[in-house]
């Protein structure tokens, strides 16, 4: 391709600014939507549609920014907008306008960027100290302990330790579940898979798409650390684990980061299992994008909603189940596929 | 901020302890979003295993026991009332009860019924509280919010009662209040209430316990046999859930004229605690019923014919919500208040969970002391403060002197 051409240099820059803005402004929406499908099964009115996702946000901007106790706080803070940053970078390489370029249009260069976004859980988690636990400055210690100079451990850091196991188990099946329409294309390039899904032959209508889109389902649901997969900052024990401290806009970057997760994973979605690519240029295609890009939302309240959290007693063999399917699924495309 | 700021070395372990023990300590509290109180449990884990468990409840200390010393009984009910936010009314009828019992107060039968009512519709209300809790804790809000849902009616038959849907001050010396009489428009509500309730409480648990997901969590986990529960002293719905089949409301003459069951299960597990106060919502619902029928339209409800004056230390024991309430006082000449003691359940049902939550996931360890519904600032009795900072054992004789 050669991106010198005005009009491809055009293209190039409205898929790198405009669908970002475009996914911001539209991300910002779902998680008011998942928030209203809970409510209303829990037979309550539930908050508007802008407030968990935008007033939230601008409400966080403008608060006052206390002292983060955190060994380095500069990092912690900044995580989240690095999460930020790389689903800025999912997003544009979903786009047709990215597909041949250097080959970051690709099913690589996605999960790499995924692979960011979880491991700035990690990190946070251990750049965390909350007044929460281990710094309460109470004589707890003091007397008639059997343990009194125990090894401590903050809810933060053994969130992060939680999150690490996650990122092991529990998104597996995401990952899996992306390469089953790659089989199918014979291609790791998005551009391939959306063409090979062209004329309306939608990947997710065949029996390996449908098992394969519930497979990474579950991986959607694992990845934003939603109900039952939320054990990573499971309220029963961690409250919030790894984001405890973060507060006043830098908690506003992590509401702002985790919509966007939200937005990106089922644009992968959409655009994997669709073959309806982000695709600026096209008003048609990105009005259908955007509508499927509600599908795993929704359902993810819906199952958040019925769910408890699981314990890795329970994550695991989900998973574990999930990725064996996820794997079987993959080998029968690589047969359907072409 | 500086590096002396991020130093938390003085928190962390040091020394042998911390090459001895478990892999680390996972602190929770005083402030946290699964406790509804202030207490600190500290969890000694390795992987995700809980490998022992202490629990404090220090700073919910009131001293209302101090308060009570030297206060004319009348007013004193008004304190012990204040002892609990969920379980008012058990409070504030034990309290009347341990008076009356040592003055020979006679109280009429509506009013006794009109008691038993108003305990039985806080046992529901509180029941109900703790299963929407155990949910909330599960992870699970939809059964929270149904759980909440299925309350509220009863919180408003308690307020069309009593007036108020938190202290309801039903009990006195010698009856009721007579604002709480039964009258026929209000029997008839109740009934009407208690019908909904029975129909949706069955609904709700039929469908929790055909929850695969939710009884994955609860079945199996947080086990307390029989054994255990006896050696740590479980009272109440915890102690019914591992097969002991005790309930102060057996021995209690206000209650011998009701027909209801005991619910006892064997399984001893979270999911048999959560299905023991279910099944009690719906006894507790039936002997509502009963207390209506014999309360209703019945106008004598306070003996006024009774005169304060010196009792020798009297001993009383009523059924809450969360099992066995232990109210013990004398009165002095002039009908003031000598001694108060109060014991709660939660002190034993505590110390029985510290126990059994040992062996289990970590997340599913704070269900655990969740499942045996912890009520801490009315169980916190008495505080001792050393000033000179010595450790020192206390014997019996120390504490009945008050600790001094």
């Amino acid at each position: 391709m050669d991106i010198l051409d005005a009009e491809t240099l055009a293209g190039i820059l409205v898929a790198s600014f405009g669908v970002p803005m475009l996914a911001i402004s539209y991300s910002v929406l779902l998680p008011g939507i998942v928030r209203k499908i809970q409510a209303r099964i829990q037979q309550r009115i539930g908050p508007g549609i802008l407030t968990p996702g935008f007033f939230a946000i601008l409400k966080f901007m403008f608060k006052h920014k206390p002292v983060i106790s955190s060994p380095m706080p500069t990092l912690y803070k900044w995580s989240p907008s690095l999460g930020i940053a790389a689903m800025y970078f999912v997003v544009i390489f979903l786009t047709p306008q990215w597909a041949g370029i250097l080959g970051l249009g690709s099913l690589v260069a996605i999960i790499g960027l995924l692979k960011i976004e979880e491991f700035v859980y990690v990190v946070m988690g251990y750049l965390s100290s909350s007044i929460l636990s281990v710094r309460l400055p109470y004589p707890d210690t003091a007397k008639g302990s059997k343990w009194s100079d125990a090894h401590r451990s903050t809810l933060e850091n053994w969130g992060s330790v939680r999150m690490w196991k996650m990122i092991v188990f529990s998104s597996l099946p995401l990952y899996v579940a992306m390469f089953i329409p790659v089989a199918f294309a014979g291609s790791i390039s998005i551009a391939d898979i959306v063409n090979s899904q062209a004329g309306g032959n939608c990947f997710i209508f065949r029996v390996p798409g449908a098992i394969g889109a519930a497979v990474y389902f579950l991986g959607y649901v694992a990845i934003l650390n939603e109900y039952p997969f939320s054990i990573g900052k499971a309220k029963a024990d961690l409250v919030e684990g790894p984001m405890l401290e973060l507060a006043s806009s830098w908690r506003a970057s992590y509401y702002l980061m985790r919509a966007l997760v939200m937005f990106a994973v089922s644009s992968i979605f959409v655009t994997l299992f669709f073959g309806v690519p982000l695709d600026p240029l096209n008003g048609y295609r990105i009005i259908v994008h955007l509508v499927l890009v509600l599908v795993l939302p929704a359902l993810g309240a819906v199952l958040s909603a019925f769910s408890p959290i699981l314990t890795f007693r329970q994550v695991v063999p989900v998973s574990v189940v999930a990725t064996v399917v996820g794997f079987f699924t993959f080998v029968i495309s690589m047969g359907v596929g072409g | 901020m500086s590096a002396e700021d991020n130093d938390y070395s003085e928190f962390m372990g040091k020394g042998k302890a911390r090459e001895r023990t478990f892999e680390t300590e996972i602190p929770i509290g005083f402030v946290h979003s699964a406790l509804l109180e202030p207490y600190r449990t500290r969890y000694f884990v390795e992987d995700e295993i809980v490998k022992d468990c202490e629990i404090e409840m220090d700073p919910a200390y009131r001293g209302i026991e101090r308060i009570l010393e030297g206060m004319p009984v009348d007013r004193a009910n008004i304190i012990t009332e204040r002892i609990c936010g969920i379980c008012s009314n058990g409070h504030l009828w034990n309290s009347v009860r341990t008076a009356e019992a040592g003055l020979n107060i006679e109280i009429p039968k509506a009013a006794q019924a009109i008691r038993v009512l108003a305990e039985e519709l806080e046992r529901i209300h509180s029941h109900l509280i703790f299963i929407a809790h155990a949910c909330e804790v599960l992870g699970h809000e939809t059964f929270a919010y149904r759980s909440f849902l299925m309350r509220e009616p009863v919180m408003q038959i308690l307020y069309m009662i009593s007036g108020n849907r938190v202290n309801y001050a039903i009990p006195v010396l010698g009856g009721v209040r007579p604002r709480t009489q039964i009258a026929q428009w209000k029997g008839k509500a109740i009934l009407e209430a208690m019908d909904k309730l029975d129909a949706n409480l069955k609904k709700f648990i039929e469908r929790f316990l055909a929850d695969i997901m939710v009884m994955s969590r609860l079945k199996g986990v947080g086990v307390c046999d029989k054994r255990t529960a006896i050696k740590y002293h479980a009272v109440g719905p915890t102690a019914r859930a591992s097969g002991i089949d005790f309930d102060w409301r057996i021995k209690m003459p206000e209650y011998k004229d009701f027909d209801w069951d005991m619910v006892v299960l064997d399984e001893g597990d979270n999911a048999a605690r959560v299905k023991t106060r279910a099944l009690e919502c719906l006894v507790s619902a039936r002997i509502a019923r009963q207390a209506v029928e014999k309360a209703m339209g019945d106008s004598d409800v306070l003996n006024r014919d009774w005169q304060l004056g010196s009792m020798a230390i009297q001993h009383s024991y009523i059924e809450v919500p969360r099992g066995e309430l232990y109210h013990s006082y004398r009165l002095d000449d002039q009908g003031r208040i000598r001694h108060y003691i109060v014991r709660t359940p939660t002190v034993t049902n505590l110390a029985t969970m510290e126990v059994v939550c040992v062996g289990d996931q970590l997340t599913d360890a704070v269900v655990t002391l969740a499942t045996c519904d912890p009520c801490l600032t009315c169980c916190n009795r008495f505080v001792v403060i050393d000033e000179r900072g010595r450790e020192r054992s206390m014997t019996l004789q120390d504490l009945r002197r008050g600790g001094s």
